[in-house]
């Protein structure tokens, strides 16, 4: 499989403490990889590492099979960058910042920007300082999108969207996306944007990748359980990696990942265990499943 | 050709970002020029603003203008978006330092034409300073540039800015606002070295000022012309401190403000003709414990704490010419010694001035002065053709030379005339070769040395002769006796005015007034004896329709009938 990202071992870190510590990620050519972490995890660092703006203290990093630091001006005519973060002049309207980013992708089709302006409802005559924080997201994922780009880079672009633009632009970005073969790697805490978006997710815990690989056999590996016990759950410990979500006095809801164990048959072998009713699962389930953040082993 | 188009990209950008600046720069330069046109009047002249304002606007705009490329992109965070471009450093920088350069050779361009407006109804500045002052300029604008390209090597433009000018700044700072700089020797000699460092003291002060201003408004940069007006606050502070500095201009009464305290006329000297008026003024330094001042033209006051110069005033418009000789413009110590005014030429377009260079007697040098143009023609006698283009006869000097017993006119070229026996020197007469002298008999004798002639005039007695004195035209022979004042012929002896009582003050250059004092009163009067009553003041000299006082800080000249008074010149 062609990758358009591959991080192996990657260390970033901005003093004595790194923020990423050993990533490994593999990005495959034409998915839509949706980065997900908790606050201060380390995702934009991982963005801006594999768009050349960080460097990498260790560690091997291939972006379109370029070194992101070494080659990072090649490297910058063929991704797209949507970061809202991203600073413009007050003044700068939309197609004037087509007009500054123009010159700078060979690959740059203006017929293509007027057509996924008009595609996702951004006028060109608007000043980006006076946009929405929403408006503006979108307004620059169509200049990021007008250079046909084999890699995009989001960086929690659309939390200022309401839902029906959301939608819109979800399902014009993942067409796009997929009839142009573009890779795409967003970072987000949205569920539902990885819901809609993501065919595959990655899972930064503690400056490395915890969780990754295609989204629907995850999601199938997480089970959750209500838990029925013979005596007071207080002290009751699951017999395997499990996130406990509520503790009653004598039940107890839980989460885990199977990983290809059984895990229901390992509940009903507790002796404790009166009785165990699987719970519907959704990808929070998951999620929560792979954090643990107190693993009640 | 990529490469051209990101820069025709940035281009366009950096002169979107900054166009309500170089606009608002543009128009407040301009209003600042016609201000003070209207409020100073003919004082505001085109020395004054090409010497001063110019370079220092220009100054003022360079730093707003490198400082806001600088700073704009770097404290909106537009600097670490572009980063994500395929965009080198060098090429974003290139953009930059092309158009910080570019629009200052607009504003250029804006301020020459609006220099160019100005003097159309106005007298011409002197174009002799131009050339170093357009090279202080160029060597702000290199600078500037500089400052860019340093900036270029660093992650932030702030530091950048303080790297690049923390040192000059510091030292522009304390030339420029400290009234007792606390390293005076080394800032001295900084100051007084050359022109250009001084100015890229004042730019990079003025860069960091408005640096560290950009910085501090960016957050308010809704309205661009607020961070204008920072600029432009910041901006007057670099330009007002060195006020004191005022360029020695040509045309400028403001010349000599500085040195109000200490200015005195020690001579005026009206030409022939009444155009001009040469003065001798000295300049006392004032004193600030124990730190002289010094000009920003890099003049000490000298190591004595005063300075002798010559000052041509044309009386018609009350131009002052500073008489310039930059052969001898040194800094610290002038060679020159001291000045004294010689005669004009009697057409009046030439000026002897006589200086010294040192202590010895031998040390004295005259030259010529064209005082069309405050300037030094040539020394005596060493290139006559000089002097044949700048008078339409050019001046022979000559001299009486004692050799023994005898008295030989001899001229500058090595020449020399005839030579007669010693007697006492009465009188010099304009006259080439022409003198007078006490005869054996008690007789004025009137010699010609250039063909060896000799006659009495008809004056017995002449032991009782004080001070004759000749006209400045030859004709006339003022005798000064105890009976008063008696005027001859020069040629024939015979009497045309007096015996009046009074004291000869001094011929007019025409040689028919003279001025007299007589007890308390003073007058001129005519040959045919006429008499014009004069104020009392100061000792008189004749122009050619009127008079000139000269007061310690004010000449002024006065018609013979009294219904005119003007104010030549004025120390203020």
């Amino acid at each position: 499989m062609n990758h358009s990202i591959e991080v192996r071992g990657a260390v970033v870190g901005f003093g004595a403490q790194p923020v990423l510590a050993g990533v490994d990620l593999d990005v495959p050519t034409g998915s839509l990889t949706a980065l997900l972490g908790k606050n201060g995890v380390g995702k934009t660092t991982l963005l801006r590492t594999l768009g050349g703006e960080l460097r990498a203290d260790a560690g091997e990093l291939r972006v379109l099979g370029l070194d992101p630091w070494r080659e990072r001006r090649a490297l910058a005519r063929s991704i797209g960058w949507v970061d809202e973060r991203a600073e413009w002049p007050r003044w700068m309207r939309v197609e004037e910042h087509w007009r500054l980013l123009a010159p700078f992708h060979p690959t740059w089709d203006a017929a293509e920007a007027r057509r996924l302006a008009r595609q996702f409802d951004v006028e060109p005559r608007a000043k980006l300082a006076e946009l929405s924080r929403g408006e503006r997201a979108v307004a620059l994922l169509v200049a990021a999108l007008a250079h046909r780009p084999k890699l995009l880079l989001l960086d929690e672009p659309f939390g200022g969207l309401d839902v029906l633009a959301r939608r819109r632009v979800f399902s014009a970005l993942v067409e796009h996306l997929a009839r142009a073969g573009t890779s795409a790697l967003f970072a987000t805490h949205s569920l539902a944007d990885v819901e809609r978006l993501a065919d595959r997710i990655a899972l930064l815990v503690d400056g490395r990748v915890r969780l990754a690989g295609e989204l629907e056999p995850l999601r199938a590996d997480a089970r959750r359980f209500a838990v029925e016990l013979g005596t007071p759950a207080a002290d009751w410990t699951p017999p395997l990696e499990a996130r406990i979500e509520r503790r009653g006095e004598r039940d107890v809801v839980l989460c885990a990942l199977s990983r290809g164990a059984d895990v229901e048959a390992a509940l009903v072998h507790d002796p404790r265990v009166a009785r165990v009713e699987p719970l519907a699962r959704d990808l929070e389930d998951l999620l929560a499943a792979a954090l643990a953040e107190e693993p009640s082993r | 050709m990529i490469t051209l188009r990101i820069l025709r990209a940035l281009w366009w950008k950096e002169a979107r970002d900054h166009r309500v600046l170089v606009i608002t720069c543009a128009l407040f330069y301009a209003a600042i020029l016609l201000g003070a046109k209207l409020v100073l009047g003919d004082g505001f002249d085109a020395n004054l603003r090409v010497g001063y304002v110019h370079p220092a606007g220009l100054l003022v705009v360079a730093a707003a203008l490198a400082a806001e490329a600088l700073a704009h992109d770097a404290a909106s965070g537009v600097e670490v978006t572009l980063a994500r471009l395929s965009l080198s450093r060098r090429t974003l920088w290139t953009a930059k330092a092309s158009f910080v350069l570019a629009a200052l050779a607009g504003f250029e361009l804006f301020a020459f034409a609006l220099e160019h407006a100005l003097r159309a109804f106005e007298p011409q500045a002197d174009t002799a300073r131009l050339a170093p002052l357009v090279a202080w300029w160029f060597a702000a604008l290199v600078v500037v540039a500089c400052v860019l390209a340093a900036a270029s090597l660093v992650r932030r433009a702030l530091p950048a800015a303080l790297i690049g000018c923390g040192v000059p700044v510091l030292l522009g700072w304390l030339c420029l606002c400290s009234p007792r700089p606390p390293f005076a020797g080394l800032l001295t000699r900084i100051a007084v070295a050359s022109g250009p460092l001084g100015v890229a003291c004042v730019a990079a002060c003025a860069l960091a000022i408005a640096s560290l201003a950009a910085y501090s408004v960016a957050r308010f940069d809704r309205f661009g012309l607020r961070r204008a007006g920072a600029f432009v606050l910041g901006g007057l502070a670099v330009m007002i401190a060195p006020l004191g500095w005022a360029v020695a201009s040509a045309h400028s009464r403001l010349a000599l403000a500085p040195h109000a305290d200490g200015g005195n006329v020690w001579q005026a000297l009206p030409s022939p003709d009444g155009r001009y008026v040469a003065l001798v003024a000295e300049r006392t330094c004032k004193l600030d414990r124990d730190w002289p001042l010094f000009s920003r033209d890099s003049w000490l006051s000298s190591a004595e704490l005063s300075r002798t110069e010559v000052w041509i005033v044309e009386r018609a418009t009350g131009a002052c010419r500073e008489l310039a000789d930059d052969r001898c413009r040194a800094p610290w110590a002038s060679q020159r010694r001291g000045w004294s005014v010689g005669p004009w030429t009697n057409d009046g377009r030439l000026l002897a001035v006589s200086t010294e260079h040192g202590f010895g007697v031998d040390d004295e040098r005259f030259e010529f002065v064209d005082p069309s143009e405050a300037r030094m023609i040539e020394e005596f006698g060493a290139d006559e053709a000089a002097l044949e283009s700048a008078a339409g006869v050019p001046p022979r000097w000559y001299h009486l030379e004692v050799q023994g017993d005898m008295r030989v006119l001899s001229f500058a070229d090595g020449t020399h005339g005839t030579g007669v026996a010693r007697d006492e020197l009465l009188a010099l007469s304009p006259e080439e070769g022409v003198y007078f002298v006490r005869g054996s008999d008690d007789a004025l004798l009137r010699r010609n040395l250039r063909d060896g002639s000799e006659r009495s005039i008809g004056v017995a007695a002449a032991r009782t002769v004080l001070s004759p004195r000749v006209s400045p035209d030859g004709r006339w022979l003022a005798l000064q006796r105890r009976d008063g004042l008696t005027i001859l012929d020069a040629h024939d002896g015979r009497v045309v005015f007096g015996p009046e009582p009074g004291v000869l003050v001094e011929w007019s250059r025409h040689g028919r007034l003279a001025t007299l004092e007589s007890g308390t009163a003073a007058f001129a009067v005519e040959l045919d004896g006429t008499r014009h009553p004069l104020p009392r003041g100061w000792p008189l000299e004749c122009g050619s329709d009127g008079f000139v006082w000269r007061l310690p800080e004010r000449i002024t000249w006065r018609s013979l009938d009294g219904t005119r008074v003007e104010t030549v010149y004025s120390v203020r």
